[in-house]
């Protein structure tokens, strides 16, 4: 596991994005277990009250449960696991959206050249 | 908790520290970041008592520092403290005859973690190493605080990459860090609070996840802020 | 407690060194002295009975008896022992710099044990004591060995034996490193120490304050020494022996005392206060 990290979003916020991203892209499915807070403080090289900021947070989203004297694993809850994929689709989508809406680009065009592009890259990335 | 109220030190006319005051809590990496002088440096002195300050005073856990003191807050200056012939092992007895919070599964731990060898003399060790070796000797004293000065300046990138994962590790992991350095790239994911020092003044105090939350700034971003005017 | 013996303990290997040099060279160049001053006396009896044919007695008549006083006041044996005093008197003020000035600055970690600083202060004062005192009795060894290297190498009827008693007896510089009697021997070590204490102070006043402490210090030292010898200087001069010596020296003992503690109060501040790495 490896983050590259931006200096200007916090830490924690990039680890909770970058744990969605694996769930989304279907890399951590429920129930599988993720590292503890230390061990993950020390792949990531990031403070460990940072990754409990970030684990905090998640099990505040309901993205991952932890039991007593048991690892964290990813939540069970399939309508939560799909509502990270859709929130990140959608927010994706949302991003794209706003820049080509900012050079006048018709609905069409933007369609036509996804669809190319889409095609070029092949079905999966990564 | 550290405080620091109010030091002001003096050396001749020159005002190194005017009036400073910061805090550094248990369970947190408090780095003390200023781009030049000596200031820093005379703070960690003055916190373990190895230099007098004018006015002002330093509580650890509310009391002021004494002999038993230095049992709980230990002191990992950036030039090694040890007697050049020692061995690293001598080093490492030396030290677990006069601290009772000597932890040697923890030493045996990190030296083996740095690959250093015991019966090499501290004087031979490279200057990566003799980091290490200091780092070692702080570490293993199983204290509250840590103060460190400098840990990564002047050494080669692997070992600064070592060094670095030190600070994610259970060595460090509830315990309360206060280090200083004036490269603040290597570690700017690592620390919890940021003391801005200038001109023997305390510029500006703030938890880094804080003012990349609310301001989206990164700790250069505000560095930049106060010290380029 | 427990840590000053380890302190005293870790000074002490680091001062070991240094006392079996001094204790190699000073027993090297005193046999040395031995047989220089063997062979003068011996060349001179060769003489005699070569060039005068002078018998034994005639010998003895005409240049006495070899005795070991003969080396005793030889410079092979008063230079190693001269070496030694200033050695330890230069070990003085290493033992403190040296922590300040090695290669490594281990007066940081020595500052920053979990013990009272004036530890440091007594174990590095105890070093100094045990060190001369190893060295002294080392010479007192060291000449009965000596003594019998001569019988050995000087044929039975030159030689005029004398006890370690007389030879301190007759030797100023001798009776000066062990005197003979145990008032004097006291008030001797009793008054390096003291010295010793001062000094280190003055050391401690110039690593608080620096320079403007090197000035401190010397003035300390000064007025330190002259406070405790001014009933000796008054008596002579203004009272004009008014007191009686053992009066004098009971004043004396009084303001060693009082300068002793004061110095030592004086250096647990400076190292709980005032000190500097």
């Amino acid at each position: 596991m490896n983050i590259q990290f931006n200096n200007r979003d916090p830490v924690y916020i990039q680890v909770i994005q970058h744990f969605k991203l694996q769930i989304a892209k279907g890399f951590l499915e429920s129930g599988d277990v993720i590292p503890s807070r230390r061990e993950l403080a020390s792949q990531l090289k990031i403070n460990p009250n940072t990754a409990q900021r970030a684990y905090k947070e998640m099990e505040e989203e309901g993205l991952i449960k932890t039991e007593k004297n048991q690892p964290s694993k990813v939540t069970h809850d399939q309508d939560v696991l799909r509502g990270v994929r859709n929130e990140l689709i959608d927010e994706a989508v949302s991003q794209f959206v706003d820049s080509v809406k900012s050079i006048n680009v018709p609905l069409e065009d933007a369609m036509k050249l996804i669809e190319t592009h889409y095609k070029e890259k092949g079905d999966y990335n990564d | 908790m550290i405080e620091v109220k109010d030091i002001v030190k003096r050396f001749g006319r020159k005002t190194v520290l005017d009036q400073v005051s910061f805090t550094a809590e248990k369970g947190q990496i408090t780095c003390l970041i200023g781009v030049n002088g000596m200031g820093k440096t005379t703070i960690m002195n003055a916190i373990m008592k190895l230099t007098p300050l004018q006015a002002g005073e330093i509580l650890v856990d509310g009391e002021k520092v004494k002999k038993d003191t230095f049992e709980k807050i230990v002191f990992i200056p950036d030039a090694t403290i040890m007697l050049p012939h020692f061995t690293i092992e001598m080093a490492m007895e030396f030290m677990k005859d006069f601290y009772q919070n000597w932890n040697q599964r923890r030493a045996d731990d990190m030296l083996a973690f740095f690959k250093l060898n015991r019966k090499d003399k501290i004087a031979s060790l490279s200057k990566g190493n003799t980091a290490k070796v200091n780092l070692l000797l702080g570490l293993a004293v199983d204290a509250d605080y840590i103060l460190m000065d400098e840990p990564f300046s002047g050494i080669d990138i692997f070992s600064r990459e070592q060094i670095a994962e030190v600070f994610t590790s259970h060595l460090i992991e509830d315990r309360g860090v206060l280090i200083t350095t004036h490269e603040i790239g290597d570690i700017e994911h690592l620390i919890d609070k940021v003391v801005l020092l200038n001109d023997g003044k305390i510029q500006k105090e703030f938890m880094t996840e804080d003012v990349r939350e609310s301001e989206g700034k990164s700790v250069i971003d505000v560095l930049r802020e106060v010290f380029v005017q | 407690m427990k840590n000053f013996f380890k302190l005293l303990n870790f000074e002490l290997n680091r001062v070991m060194k240094l006392l079996i040099i001094l204790m190699g060279f000073t027993f090297i160049v005193q046999l040395v002295g031995v047989f220089v001053s063997k062979n003068n006396y011996l060349t001179q009896v060769e003489m005699l009975q070569q060039n005068d044919g002078s018998s034994v007695s005639q010998v003895l008549q005409t240049i006495g008896y070899f005795s070991f006083d003969r080396v005793v006041n030889s410079l092979f044996f008063i230079g190693p022992i001269m070496i030694c005093v200033a050695a330890i008197l230069f070990y003085v003020f290493l033992i403190w710099y040296r922590d300040w000035f090695g290669k490594n600055t281990f007066v940081y970690r020595l500052l920053m044990l979990p013990t009272e600083r004036i530890n440091l202060f007594f174990a590095k004062l105890t070093t100094i004591v045990l060190a001369t005192l190893s060295l002294v009795g080392f010479q007192l060894i060291a000449i009965q060995i000596e003594m019998l290297v001569m019988r050995w190498t000087v044929p039975g009827e030159y030689v005029m034996e004398v006890t370690l008693r007389q030879l301190i007896e007759f030797n100023k510089i001798l009776l000066l490193i062990v005197p003979n009697q145990f008032e004097l021997f006291m008030s001797f070590y009793g008054a390096g120490i003291l010295t010793v204490v001062i000094l280190f102070t003055a050391i401690l006043l110039e690593r608080s304050y620096r320079l403007k402490g090197a000035l401190i210090g010397g003035t300390f030292v000064v007025v330190a020494n002259l406070l405790v010898i001014l009933p000796l200087i008054l008596n002579e001069t203004i009272f004009h022996s008014f007191l009686y010596n053992g009066e004098v020296l009971l004043i004396i003992l009084a303001l060693g005392v009082i300068v002793l503690a004061g110095s030592i109060w004086l250096s647990k501040r400076l190292l709980d206060k005032k000190i500097r790495v």
